[in-house]
């Protein structure tokens, strides 16, 4: 990049150019930097926007994407109950195509060269980065016994969402739904709640005597205890049982049954969500180097990894601690497209970055509740920190949180494929 | 309505203790200071983070404060107003989302916001009225 290119690019960043030196791999490269954004969920779809929106597209943006459609798990469980086509939850990528000049590359990222920093697509193609930000959201641990073509996770959209919604509509009178939820950290951690409240509502309404087992992996409900508490023993008592401490250890995916540290529970649907870990391709990249060796360390101020530079990881695949979360992962996408542009300037990220999260529950087809915190960084732990004031719940379900549940599910899906 | 207790925070802040080991200290930051915001009058170029936070309202009231939806615009909105608006929901315990989110901000925090939101050209219509 010539020198009038380069101010040109600084100025359109509002950077100042008293920043002197670029990094070597910036003044190697091309004209235009080259920013590739692995994955097109909520973290991945929102950083692409914002990386040539914020640039005045002066960054090359390519978003590596293997689906055509990206099918959002916020509001998945009205699917289940009928409430909500899978249809409707559907994004494509062609407004962030047109609108904002992103290359969308429909393939896979199979593996990463970071001293060259190139990466190899499953289409045999490779490309080449000043910075990569990986978006890959989750993957799941393995189960002894589980085939995962019998019994649904339901948990990351898309088919298995409409193949465990037929599974439920076929439950018998009197049948069994048995959910298994995960140790923490899992992705949305009001979600499976919210999901035993949907489909009890809908087992309530359409089959007599029908059961919902919850066999959560955690010692209590992990969040909003006192709304969902009162779902289960009230709203849906004699429907909801709730075992706290229960650890799936094995299941006969044939006969439907979870082995758990408690005892056997057969079901006539089966709905495993297994613990998580990053996305394969932070895995298999040496990337996931928190103390479990689930989830990537970054930097909160830029998201890049702790591990290998130039590589930043954002969504549910990091390992902040931040709540695992599409509306959170957006947020994360904002701090890192930002800070991979000052970067990009020879200029360095924010000092002092803040994000937000919300989840809205459905606990029944009228009804809703609401979760929310926000996080500030903290330059002495150098760790984003919950603001204690800010985390709060909305007191039970109620009809007027329902209508603003879409509100806020569609500004978001707005704010990040729109 | 009662604050759901801290204890249940468990799921959300496994990890928080985790260690990083980069390298920068807080003094390479100073580029990203508080102070003296700089917006252009095209609204757009706002170096010193003040868009950067301004942009985390976007997922609820749209990109750049614009509302595709029945939740409330910022765009355009007077710098003052927003100010205030927003210490009014710091100061009551309501239950409402934005009120505990506007207790995440610091007074200078929300100046940079709202100043951004009042440089955003071609704003909404509809405006806050709690
Ligand atoms: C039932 C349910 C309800 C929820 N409700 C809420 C809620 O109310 N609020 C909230 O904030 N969150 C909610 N969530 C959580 C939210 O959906 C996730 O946290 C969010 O999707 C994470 O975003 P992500 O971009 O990190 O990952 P994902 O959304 O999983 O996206 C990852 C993308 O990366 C792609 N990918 C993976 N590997 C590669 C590769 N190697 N190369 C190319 N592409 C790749 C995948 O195809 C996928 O499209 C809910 C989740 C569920 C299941």
């Amino acid at each position: 990049m010539n020198d009038i290119s380069r101010r040109k690019f600084l100025k359109t960043l509002g950077l100042s150019l008293g920043a002197t030196a670029l990094p070597i791999s910036f003044a190697k490269a091309a004209l235009r930097p080259r920013v590739i954004v692995v994955g097109g969920g909520f973290a991945g779809a929102t950083a692409a926007k914002y990386l040539r929106l914020w640039s005045n597209n002066t960054v090359d943006v390519t978003l590596v994407e293997p689906n055509a459609v990206y099918y959002s798990p916020i509001l998945s469980n009205l699917v289940l109950s009928g409430q909500k086509q899978l249809s409707q939850l559907g994004f494509k990528y062609d407004t962030l195509a047109q609108k904002y000049g992103i290359t969308v590359t429909r393939s896979t990222v199979n593996s990463i060269n970071s001293a060259n920093r190139t990466v190899k697509l499953a289409n045999g193609k490779t490309l080449g980065y000043e910075r990569l930000i990986l978006a890959p959201g989750i993957q799941f641990k393995a189960i002894p016994g589980l085939d995962e073509t019998k019994i649904l996770h339901a948990w990351q959209s898309g088919n298995q969402v409409q193949q465990l919604r037929q599974q439920i509509q076929a439950i018998p009178n009197s049948g069994t739904y048995v959910l298994s939820i995960p140790k923490a950290p899992y992705r949305c951690p009001p979600g499976p709640y919210e999901r035993a409240c949907v489909i009890a509502d809908y087992l309530k309404r359409n089959k007599l005597g029908a059961k919902v087992i919850v066999l959560d992996g955690n010692p209590d409900i992990t969040v909003e205890r006192d709304t969902f508490n009162a779902a289960f023993t009230s709203t849906y008592a004699g429907i909801v049982e709730y075992v706290p401490n229960t650890i799936l250890q094995s299941v006969d995916s044939a006969k439907k049954v979870a082995i758990t540290s408690f005892g056997d529970y057969r079901a006539d649907v089966l709905n495993v969500i297994p613990p998580h870990q990053a996305g394969g391709i932070v895995l298999n990249s040496g990337l996931a180097n928190s103390s479990t060796g689930d989830w990537a360390n970054v930097n909160p101020l830029s998201y890049e990894s702790t591990a290998v530079k130039g590589i930043h990881i954002i969504g549910d695949s990091q390992g902040t601690g931040q709540p695992k979360a599409g509306h959170i992962a957006n947020a994360e996408a904002k701090v890192c497209a930002d800070a991979v542009l000052r970067l990009l300037s020879g200029s360095q990220p924010f000092a002092a970055p803040m994000t937000n999260s919300a989840c809205y529950s459905p606990i029944s087809a009228t009804t809703a509740s609401w979760l929310t915190a926000a996080f500030a960084y903290d330059p002495a732990s150098q760790t984003m920190q919950l603001v204690p004031a800010s985390y709060g719940a909305s007191s039970g379900a109620s009809t007027s949180n329902y209508r603003k549940m879409f509100e806020w599910a569609n500004s978001l899906f707005g704010d990040t494929f729109a | 309505m009662k604050h759901n207790k801290l204890p249940y925070l468990g799921a959300w802040l496994i990890g928080l203790s985790q260690s990083f080991s980069f390298n920068a200290t807080a003094a390479d930051y100073t580029g990203g200071q508080l102070s003296n915001p700089k917006i252009t009058a095209a609204g757009v170029v706002v170096p010193d983070g003040a868009r950067l936070l301004a942009s985390q309202c976007f997922q609820c009231h749209g990109t750049d404060g614009k509302s595709t939806t029945g939740i409330d615009s910022l765009a355009g909105e007077s710098q003052a107003e927003l100010i205030n608006e927003m210490r009014e929901m710091k100061a009551k315990t309501k239950a409402d989302l934005m009120h505990y989110q506007a207790k995440a901000y610091t007074d200078a925090q929300i100046q940079l916001i709202a100043a951004y939101f009042a440089s955003v050209s071609g704003g909404g219509t509809s405006h806050h009225d709690d």
